[in-house]
């Protein structure tokens, strides 16, 4: 998915090649699963109002927790991805997580995909494994402050 | 209600990533992961005014998400947050410097018509 065609296979360019790739997964399975879990347990809630105390007292229902801590994961994730890898390269790779949360529908809740559904599905993995093939960083590593 | 949460949500996320990414871009790579690095990268983060403005951010973004997934469908919300893909992929190119060639821009195309696509 995110092989290259145009970097020089540098020891250097290999290294973080490897290293966006597997930051690349834990960004979409923490933010997947994440969302998620945050989901099922906002909908045994019900709605929670505007009530800034009630959505505290959301977090401390176990599937919130559970998403809450899978969505900081996702936030120390990102941000050490985002330490080397370009904005306009992250963005669009992770979003494969969209693909996988239909397919996760799918399988998991037993919702049909339509054919409409499944077009998208192919629009977002070529959109993605065509921004793979960019060279995941395009800055000078240390921009001045 | 709703389409009011997803302009909150889209302009957040869109400040909480791009500033985001300023931030550690002026940290520089994270390269150590032991316990001892973590904390102090950790701390170095907590200083900088761009990861600052963006953990901010991000929390009215967090807060605007759980409050739409309460009144609205996992496969409304998820999608309709692609939208940052566009204004953000903008910025990165004008405010971050980041080379945007044309596979960057086509896969971003193609991602936010697929995303409209399955969130129908």
């Amino acid at each position: 998915m995110l092989a290259t065609s145009d970097t020089a296979c540098t020891g250097n360019g290999a290294r973080l090649r490897a290293k966006t790739r597997l930051f690349t997964a834990l960004v979409v399975v923490s933010n997947v699963t994440g969302n998620s879990a945050l989901t099922h347990g906002m909908k045994q809630l019900g709605d929670p109002g505007n009530s800034p105390l009630a959505l505290i007292g959301a977090l401390f229902h176990p599937w919130v927790a559970l998403g809450v801590a899978l969505l900081i994961l996702w936030t120390l994730t990102h941000m050490a991805l985002l330490s080397w890898a370009d904005l306009s390269y992250v963005l669009p790779v992770t979003a494969i997580g969209y693909v996988l949360t239909s397919l996760s529908g799918k399988y998991l809740l037993g919702e049909t995909i339509s054919l409409e559904h499944w077009a998208g599905i192919l629009l977002i993995t070529s959109g993605v494994t065509l921004v793979g093939l960019t060279r995941p960083a395009t800055t000078a590593e240390h921009v001045p402050q | 209600m709703k389409w009011l949460l997803v302009f909150i949500l889209v302009a957040s996320t869109t400040l909480g990533d791009v500033a985001r990414s300023r931030g550690m871009k002026n940290h520089g790579e994270v390269r150590e992961f032991h316990p001892g690095a973590i904390s102090r990268a950790l701390w170095s983060l907590a200083r900088n005014k761009w990861v600052i403005l963006s953990t901010c951010a991000m929390a009215v973004s967090f807060f605007s998400f759980i409050r739409l997934v309460s009144i609205a469908p996992l496969s409304f919300a998820v999608p309709v947050s692609a939208a940052t893909l566009i204004p953000e992929t903008i910025l990165a190119r004008l405010f971050l410097g980041e080379q945007v060639d044309w596979r960057r821009w086509a896969g971003a195309g193609l991602i936010a018509a697929g995303v409209v696509l399955i969130s129908r």
